[in-house]
């Protein structure tokens, strides 16, 4: 979508018509729009939602304009309209909603039940065509629950990235990729497959019944497991947000704050080692696989002495090749230059010899074996002392980690004995919440690997199943059906979650691009993901989480990342509309925004006060911009005008 | 037809139907051939080939070959590679045979090394899915046989 012009009547603050014209350039492609507060820089955001979607506004108060009110005699109507012109797919459209009120007396006003909105698709020779189902059809271009992201205002959008807001991170990345659609086609397969099982179980009589039975109690107990697993993530998920909040109340405590640094630093370098260890894991795997060699190693000792003797014999390589003698039974003629005619003795000496000979395959592959033999035989001893040496690699991490534990302990112990009650206090409470997070970190493996078992265990039953015999010809056509139903719901399954994982890191990746292109302190972060659980959390430069110590301002940036990042990513295209977006912004961060966000999108419009657009964000943004404009509010009178500057 | 100078292929190796779950378990496959991505724990094996090799190595140590009864598709052979897997289940060919001519016929060299893992299979997986962690099991085992006594911090 991308939105050419919007025309207003007696919408809100703006009385009579009204018109701002967006900038469709592909280089200029900002509309800067400046008002100071109250001019109603939200209201022509408020105008672009309502229009396409019509909400935001109930209060009729609210919506049309009060001098239009004041002026409008009694007996007739007002209008209040939103007109806007867009593109989307090579067309052109024209949307328009009015809410119409009639005046019955000086104080009372009968308005319509609810605005209507009507639709229509522009030629270019001005001939229209009226969208049936106009709502059903914006939805189709850009979904409301979509739209948030991309028309929002600048002064809330850090809401992602505040603590105790995962879930927003959560709906924003399934809404804007449509993971709740893949998910209820899921839903709805499954119980379609429900269903025919049920059928089924009614036809179906003797072994067949016992076994769809059985498999009726895995899919329910299936089911109760990954209910469960999503509960335990959840509480896993709360935990942690406790824990980060005590360990924020602890590292604000002056008197243990050479401590907690020191806590910090000791789990940054425990995280490390870990990290190191599990790369050893894989090595050790390499070396460990590699051993087959030495089991071997007496039918590599036996083959290579086949082979040298062999050699010794003079039979491979041997001492007249093969085509040597072919060559010359064909040309009949000796190596010495006599004829050798068929039949002779020579001849049937030729046929002898080549008999004895060796194929060249066979030749070529024996040279190779030999050779490789010897090499391996040779590099034996390095591959065990290769992982007798990672081995003890492994332990030192291993003591190493156990001193760092001990470290940390020793910490924690003096933190308990502390002399105040606050810290002690404190202190105990984040052991708790540690405690609790390992305890459901062991739940959460049970139950996935009781998920696993049961996948399993229904595996091997629908073998069963299909083997058993099925009497009634129509429990046969429900069979299939129940299996076809089941197949595809393992595969909305799979796809779900392959498609989500994949799609999260995508998004992870564009928003640590644009993060580290629009945050002033790129050096002190070094990463941005988004984890399983959808939690969005930036790492500073030592490698530890850092969202709750960035600055309001940095949050705002963090989110804008989110949502450009999102943007990137989603197949929609809509044009990003930001309400007063730098009002808690340094100038740096202004800077870094007015240069890098008109590059992640393809329309972008301004709504912003003269102080938040000035100095260096003015001149990087001055180049993009393709049309600007002022809001003028008229004191006298209480509305505003729009006016243009270019 | 097979003439002289052409070497007979095989184009799968096969095991016995009832090791086919321990081969994946030592693999780290998972239901619906998905791969555990767990580098806690990771499987004792990168692939069902490297098990293959290690039991067929393993069942040349204790110098028998059972052959298969009831057998199952494990792999496809064009995922051994020349160096060093064929060399070594040539090696073992040529010394089963006493003889190189059976470095022609592939079809041949796989069956001698089917056979000689499907001996040395229940070993393998007998010490290396014994309780504890399977790729340490597996450490601790090469070190016991060809190392030395196994470090007891393993």
């Amino acid at each position: 979508m991308k939105i050419e012009l919007m025309k207003l009547t007696n919408f809100r603050q703006f009385f009579g018509e009204q018109t701002v014209r967006f900038s469709k350039d592909a280089t200029r492609n900002a509309t800067v729009i400046c008002g100071v507060n109250g001019a109603g820089k939200t209201s022509l955001m408020m105008a672009l939602s309502w229009c396409l979607y019509g909400y935001e506004i109930e209060n009729i108060g609210q919506l049309i304009n009060k001098q239009a009110l004041t002026e409008t005699p009694e007996g007739f109507s007002i209008e209040s309209k939103v007109q806007l012109v867009f593109t989307h797919a090579g067309e052109r459209y024209t949307a328009t909603r009015v809410m119409k009120a009639d005046r019955i007396s000086q104080e009372k006003w009968k308005r319509d039940v609810q605005s209507r909105l009507t639709l229509a698709r522009v030629r270019s020779d001005g001939q229209f065509e009226t969208i049936n189902n106009p709502t059903g059809f914006i939805e189709s271009i850009l979904p409301y629950n979509v739209s948030q992201y991309f028309f929002f205002d600048g002064e809330k959008i850090d809401q992602f990235t505040k603590p105790g807001h995962e879930d927003e991170v959560k709906s924003a990345v399934r809404n804007v990729l449509k993971i709740e659609v893949l998910e209820r086609a899921r839903t709805h397969l499954a119980s379609v497959a429900k269903e025919y099982q049920q059928e089924l179980k009614k036809k179906a009589t003797g072994q067949l019944q016992t076994l769809l039975e059985k498999q009726d109690k895995l899919r329910t107990e299936l089911e109760a497991q990954r209910t469960n697993l999503e509960k335990l993530r959840n509480e896993r998920s709360a935990a942690q947000r406790q824990l980060g909040d005590i360990n924020e109340q602890l590292s604000r405590i002056e008197e243990i704050r050479q401590l907690e640094e020191q806590r910090k630093e000791v789990v940054a370098t425990i995280k490390a080692k870990e990290e190191e260890k599990d790369r050893l894991w894989m090595t050790i795997r390499e070396s460990t696989n590699k051993c087959f060699v030495l089991f071997a190693q007496p039918a590599l000792e036996k083959a290579l002495a086949v082979l040298d003797e062999k050699r010794a014999r003079g039979e491979i390589p041997p001492g007249i090749r093969e085509q040597f003698v072919q060559d010359l039974l064909t040309q009949e003629r000796c190596i010495c230059g006599r004829p050798v005619t068929a039949g002779s003795t020579e001849h049937d000496e030729l046929v002898r010899l080549l008999g004895k000979s060796v194929s060249s395959a066979l030749e070529n592959s024996v040279i190779q074996t030999a050779g490789d033999l010897r090499s391996l035989l040779t590099g034996s001893d390095d591959i065990l002392n290769q992982v007798k040496m990672l081995m003890k690699q492994k332990v030192d991490i291993e003591n190493q980690i156990e001193s760092l534990n001990q470290q940390l302990d020793e910490i924690s112990r003096h933190l308990q004995g502390f002399d105040r009650e606050e810290v002690v206090v404190l202190e105990k409470k984040r052991i708790e919440w540690h405690e609790q997070i390992t305890l459901l970190a062991g739940s959460i493996g049970g139950s996935e690997e009781r998920m696993n078992q049961l996948r399993k265990e229904l595996e091997d039953l629908k073998v069963e199943i299909s083997k058993a015999e099925i009497h009634e010809k129509s429990a046969k056509g429900l069979q299939r059906r129940l299996t076809l139903s089941s197949k595809a719901t393992d595969a909305l399954d799979r796809m779900c979650e392959v498609f989500a994982t994949d799609m999260r890191q995508q998004i992870q990746k564009e928003v640590l691009a644009i993060f580290g292109k629009l945050i002033w302190k790129d050096s002190q972060f070094q990463n941005v993901r988004i984890s399983n659980d959808y939690q969005l959390e930036v790492f500073d430069r030592w490698g530890l989480p850092a969202r709750r110590e960035l600055s309001a301002g940095e949050r705002q940036v963090l989110s804008l990342a989110f949502i450009t990042g999102m943007a990137k990513v989603t197949e929609e295209e809509a044009p990003l509309v930001m309400d007063t977006p730098f009002g808690r912004l340094s100038s740096r961060h202004r800077e870094n925004i007015t240069q890098h966000v008109p590059e992640i999108t393809k329309q972008l419009v301004l709504l912003v006060t003269d102080e938040e657009l000035h100095s260096r964000a003015r001149e990087n943004l001055e180049p993009r911009i393709g049309m600007e404009y002022e809001l003028v509010f008229d004191q006298a009178i209480g509305c505003t005008t729009i006016k243009q500057l270019r | 037809m097979t003439t002289k100078d052409s070497i007979t292929k095989r184009d799968r190796a096969y095991v016995e139907e009832s090791q086919i779950e321990t081969y994946r378990q030592l693999a780290g496959i998972r239901n619906g051939g998905r791969k555990s991505t767990s580098d806690v724990n990771p499987a004792a094996y990168r692939s069902l080939k490297d098990v293959f090799l290690m039991a067929a190595s393993i069942g040349v140590r204790i110098g028998r070959r059972t052959p298969l009864r009831e057998r199952k598709e494990l792999i496809m052979t064009s995922y051994l590679n020349n160096y060093p897997d064929m060399a070594v289940l040539n090696a073992i060919a040529i010394a089963d045979k006493h003889g190189v001519d059976v470095l022609t016929n592939q079809d041949e060299i796989i069956t001698i090394a089917e056979e000689y893992a499907n001996t040395g299979f229940e070993e393998l997986s007998r010490r290396v899915l014994a309780a504890g962690i399977p790729l340490l099991n597996l450490a601790a085992y090469l070190l016991e046989e060809f190392g030395g006594e196994a470090n007891e911090s393993l």
